[in-house]
């Protein structure tokens, strides 16, 4: 296996006797897109800067291409940081901001020319060099925000929320595009956000955090359908969350689970998910399929339909579950029509796995 | 400006013709009269009192004034610079207890401060002792020019300080960091980050600086002693001393004129520079 271009080592950050971070530990390979995804608070941009230098450690180490940089003033470290407020300097226009780290190295005059001039036309901006940072878009301005760091070729760039301050339409635009460019460039991108579609969307690994420690670590596609705890099933995506009374094992890696006296439920799982602890049942709307009472059957779920809301493409129908207690928040199942009265639940998809509290 | 907003400017106006043009104007009358021991205002019609501002003695005040004052905003903005950023980058509290630190001297009297410096750096003061002790063979620490210079800088820091907290509470923290991550050290962000974009605070506070030490009149009197002249000293004792007002008046004038055309050249060099 390749060595790690960056490698956090139970890393931890405290203020004073509150730990914000750690311990946390992860790795990125060359040209990976790792996302650093949780709620606000969850220590995701401390992290963040703990990596560029502005944070310092207070345990762990943080090595880059090999090399312990935990105690590195930022000014030494070789890493690009797009700023989630940009921070252009507003007095240099488009082409010094994006000068402004070579010429701190010393670099030739024409080779500084050459350098920003491809960086300028790789973000698509050559047309603006001589602006100043007021007079472009918040879209153009983080253009030049990530090519001021891409010029540098840092061995890795950390992005800061990047898209949280642009409009829908264009953060669903630059997705794309920031996506594109890291793999063009095959350079390692990690990415903080507390977007999990944005983290769906363009990542290789996520790193999901809550209260400042990694609660799962996976590619996009493990970590929606193999979510580890209710906390990732209900994080990323929307989930029905039911907790389990009793799991037998029914043979062929199934397993018969009941969640009162009257629901009883077959679900494959991989290992006995009584030895992991998983004593909840998460399953996703759309891997519910629904329908009248008369589609009862040995292996579903039965209830009342007790309201739906129209969401377009699909509709959601709501479903109070026979004996599930009367707090408890109803199923959410997809379906492509509304129904009334008694229906039964049928899995159908990859969908519904077994999670620990 | 609509018409109407203009007239909240009316009595600001009836104050400055009132308190400064009209006087003003009499300073110019009188500044273009011989001396006369029957009229304190002077009589006739002269040019002598310019061209005698123009003569070695008088030149050489000026030039002192000058040079004192350039030194003294120079150090000021030296000692403002780390005061202001503090403060800028302080949490609230701390914030509020540094600004109320660099605020206490303003509202202490010129007289009172000067007179502090009197105890401490004169005849047998704690300075001089603590230098004799050391083997170094001083008699007083006043009536130097860099004891002037001191006195100088007390006196205008605070302006200097207060002129750079509001340029420097609009730079982002972050931009700070974007110019480290780039590989700027300290001081490499602050000659290309911090310094052009606080210009603005840099300059008004310099402005300040320098009009407030080249017109002191209390400091260079009582802490320069005979070593030091400055342009406010000399227009003192022509008033008082020599009952000379026409020189008194023309001096004054050239003072105005000088201060006022280094005033315009400064603000015109830092629109050009911030002027983006």
């Amino acid at each position: 296996m390749t060595r790690p271009i960056l490698n956090l080592v139970d890393v931890t950050r405290d203020y004073g006797n509150a730990t914000v971070i750690g311990p946390v530990s992860f790795s990125a390979e060359q040209g990976e897109f790792i996302s650093l995804l949780g709620p606000s608070g969850c220590g995701k941009s401390t992290l963040l800067r703990c990596i560029a230098g502005f944070e310092p450690v207070n345990g762990g180490r943080i090595e880059l291409n090999g090399k312990d940089v935990s105690r590195e003033a930022p000014h030494r470290r070789r890493v690009g940081l797009v700023f989630q407020s940009f921070a252009l300097f507003p007095h240099l226009t488009v082409a010094r901001n994006v000068a402004f780290g070579l010429r701190l190295r010393r670099t030739g005059k024409e080779e500084t020319a050459r350098r920003v001039g491809e960086t300028l036309e790789l973000v698509g901006l050559s047309h603006l060099a001589d602006r100043y940072p007021a007079q472009l878009s918040g879209g153009q301005q983080q253009r030049v925000a990530i090519a001021r760091a891409l010029v540098l070729r840092p061995e890795i760039m950390l992005l800061d929320e990047p898209l949280s301050s642009l409009d829908a339409k264009l953060r669903l635009h630059m997705r794309r595009e920031l996506r594109a460019m890291q793999q063009d460039l095959n350079m390692t991108f990690v990415h903080v956000t507390h977007d999990q579609d944005e983290a769906l969307a363009m990542s290789d690994k996520i790193v999901v955090l809550s209260e400042g420690r990694i609660e799962q670590m996976g590619s996009p596609r493990e970590i929606y359908d193999r979510p580890d705890t209710r906390f990732i099933a209900d994080f990323i995506g929307s989930s029905n969350l039911l907790e389990i009374s009793e799991i037998e094992p029914a043979g062929d890696g199934m397993w018969s689970v009941r969640l009162n006296e009257d629901q009883r439920i077959v679900i494959a799982a991989d290992a006995d998910p009584r030895q992991s602890g998983r004593h909840w049942l998460s399953i996703r709307p759309e891997s519910l399929s629904i329908g009248g009472e008369d589609t009862v059957s040995g292996s579903c779920l039965t209830g009342t339909a007790i309201g739906h809301s129209y969401g377009g493409d699909r509709t959601e129908i709501f479903v109070r579950l026979d004996g599930a207690q009367s707090d408890a928040p109803p199923i959410v199942a997809h379906a492509d029509r509304s129904f009334d009265g008694r229906v039964a639940l049928t899995i159908t998809g990859p969908g519904a796995t077994f999670v620990r509290a | 400006m609509r018409a109407r907003t203009g007239l909240l400017f009316v009595p600001y106006l009836l104050l400055l013709l009132a308190f400064l043009v009209v006087p003003i104007a009499g300073l110019v009358e009188i500044s273009a009269r011989n001396q006369s021991v029957t009229s304190i205002g002077g009589v006739g019609l002269t040019m002598a009192n310019y061209q005698r501002v123009f003569e070695g003695f008088y030149l050489d005040i000026i030039f002192d004034t000058v040079r004192l004052a350039a030194i003294a905003t120079l150090i000021g903005a030296t000692l403002a610079y780390p005061l202001a950023y503090v403060i800028v980058r302080s949490q609230p509290l701390a914030r509020t207890v540094l600004t109320c630190l660099v605020m206490v001297p303003l509202m202490t009297s010129v007289v009172v401060k000067v007179f502090g410096w009197f105890i401490l750096l004169g005849r047998g003061g704690p300075a001089v002792r603590m230098l004799q002790k050391l083997g170094i063979e001083v008699q007083t620490l006043l009536n130097t020019e860099p004891s002037v210079v001191v006195g100088l800088v007390e006196f205008a820091l605070p302006f200097m300080v207060f002129s750079l907290v509001p340029a420097l509470d609009r730079i982002s923290p972050a931009v700070e960091e974007a110019a480290a991550n780039l590989g700027a050290t300290p001081f490499q962000t602050f000659r290309l980050v911090i310094l052009p974009l606080s210009a603005s605070g840099l300059t008004s506070g310099a402005l300040l600086c320098f009009g407030i030490s080249s017109s002191a009149y209390v400091v260079p009197a009582i802490m320069g002693g005979h070593a030091v002249r400055m342009i406010a000293q000399q227009i003192y004792d022509d008033v008082l001393v020599a009952f000379d007002w026409p020189a008194a008046a023309a001096f004054s004038i050239a003072l105005l004129v000088l201060l006022s055309v280094l005033i315009f050249a400064a603000l015109r060099a830092s629109r050009r520079a911030t002027d983006v």
